[in-house]
């Protein structure tokens, strides 16, 4: 019964891409694009078995998947400690907050040249690139969790006999979870976006690199399995954050 | 426990200007007592209540506590209009959060928190989260959570006051049937007249800002109550002189 319903569920969520597909090999078909721009789904889904089978696909990606989740990790690890920190201590709160402000709306990209001369070439420009912009989203949830907490249920926790302690760990942290993890979910879109582009720009490895290639020498086939290969693994990573969320907020409202 | 409130005044100041929520309120609430306190909205009752729950303090005047401890717990615990249930705990670790900070041994905990879970009539719905309940199961779940903490007095402020007319009736007679089991000293705080004289042994009614007693009437109905009772002529003749009590406080507050 639950199988089927879930199984249902899939069909119609996967029913709006099928058609984009049939319009998409139609088109081809019938003359109405030139394949030089797009070419039929069935060529590139041929090219994306390729790159797969080669072993050319996993290669870059690993390399893509190594960046992310490292500057990922440190990104979100400190953007959580420094948050906290900000967020429980109030003259810290007002130091940071100008510095925050300034800092949060530069698009840190335009710190990439920055990064170069100081890490280098290779893996760290791109990983200080991801924890630079991921961080923030991160941070700025954090303290805002903290520094909301409930009053209410902080009074009624001191009046059933908590401590401070226990205060900011039954019931601040508690409370401040979905809020982190809102948080959590965008820096991790945002380090998907950012590997690639700078991948694009300085990297010879990578899918970001990939990309850049398959641009510059037009080829257009590998264009579009890399972009349908990026687009599966966003889906992926957004559904694993979703199950992570599940289990860590299980209070959550499902709707 | 007997409360004695002795001369409480209480001002609050804010952008320069000063409110008297509270003048002269003295009050002798014996122990053992289900004493009610009712009074338009913005009349300072609330404020009452946390100056004696200790969460608040008097500007001047103080509250005294008399007679032996006979609880194992804190001397007071508040029930709150809003609940105040932490939403990332089952109704089961929401009872018990009261004796998980004061330590209560693990094995005399549970067997508590079953046995108030009982009687509040929330068997089956111990792994239930907040969310997944109704505001009269909330209100229960927030009771069970009160009592189990064992308090010396139980301090509520306008507990059924979200719910619905059906679902407040209920829950009146629900409140009398525990509170007959407990006889704890009782100070409940309420807006309407019939529930003032449903529930209470005696009425402070309370005058507009600044917050005064104006009178305090015996409710001398027979116990137990029951809906019943609220189709007698002695709980009609009591409202009556409950409203003209109460009503030109009304009147002023209205214009």
């Amino acid at each position: 019964m639950l199988n089927a319903n879930k199984l249902r569920k899939v069909m119609s969520s996967l029913f709006p891409f099928l058609v984009i597909i049939a319009i998409w090999e139609a088109s081809i078909d019938f003359g109405l694009i030139k394949p030089l721009f797009l070419p039929a789904f069935s060529v590139v889904l041929n090219h994306l078995w390729e790159i797969s089978i080669s072993g050319e696909l996993l290669n870059h990606f690993s390399k893509t998947i190594y960046r992310m989740i490292l500057g990922y990790s440190i990104g979100a690890s400190s953007a959580i400690l420094l948050g906290l920190l900000i967020g429980f201590f109030k003259p810290l709160r007002s130091f940071f907050a100008p510095l925050i402000a300034a800092l949060f709306p530069l698009p840190k990209i335009s710190l990439l040249s920055l990064f170069i001369v100081v890490f280098g070439i290779g893996d760290p420009p791109i990983v200080a690139s991801i924890v630079a912009t991921a961080s923030f989203p991160i941070l700025v949830n954090t303290i805002t969790a903290i520094s909301n907490a409930d009053e209410l249920l902080i009074k009624a926790a001191y009046n059933l006999g908590a401590n401070k302690r226990q205060v900011i760990l039954k019931v601040i942290l508690p409370g401040a979870l979905p809020i982190i993890f809102a948080g959590l979910k965008i820096g991790a879109a945002i380090s998907l976006i950012v590997v690639v582009a700078v991948e694009m720009y300085i990297s010879n490895n990578g899918i970001g690199y990939l990309l850049a290639w398959a641009t510059e020498f037009f080829k257009m086939p590998l264009l579009y399995a890399n972009l349908i290969a990026i687009g599966i693994f966003g889906i992926f990573i957004f559904k694993l954050l979703e199950t992570i969320e599940r289990l860590c907020i299980p209070w959550k409202n499902p709707d | 426990m007997e409360i004695l409130v002795d001369n409480v005044n209480k001002i609050f100041e804010s952008r320069g200007v000063r409110v008297c929520a509270l003048e002269d309120v003295s009050l002798t609430i014996k122990d053992g007592e289900f004493f009610t306190i009712l009074g338009p909205s913005g009349c300072g009752k609330s404020t009452l209540l946390h100056i004696i729950s200790g969460m608040e303090t008097p500007t001047s005047g103080k509250v005294e506590f008399k007679g032996d401890k006979k609880s194992s717990g804190p001397i007071n615990t508040m029930v709150w209009q809003g609940y105040a249930l932490f939403p990332w705990r089952t109704v089961k670790e929401n009872v018990v959060f009261g004796c998980e900070v004061r330590h209560v041994p693990k094995k005399e905990r549970y067997k508590r928190v079953e046995s108030f879970i009982d009687l509040v009539d929330l068997k089956g719905f111990e792994d239930h989260y907040p969310h997944e309940l109704s505001g009269g199961m909330k209100q229960r779940v927030a009771l069970a959570r009160s009592l189990c903490n064992d308090p010396e007095i139980l301090l509520m402020d306008e507990p059924l006051a979200a719910l619905d007319a059906q679902t407040r009736a209920l829950m009146q007679i629900e409140l009398l049937r525990i509170w007959s089991q407990f006889k704890k000293t009782v100070v409940y705080i309420t807006h309407s007249i019939d529930e003032a004289v449903l529930l209470g042994d005696r009425i402070a009614v309370m005058t507009t800002r600044p917050g005064r007693v104006k009178e305090i009437i015996t409710v001398d109905l027979p116990r137990p109550r029951s809906l019943e009772t609220m189709i007698t002529a002695k709980f009609h003749e009591l409202t009556d002189k409950t409203w003209h009590a109460i009503r030109n406080e009304l009147v002023i507050d209205s214009m």
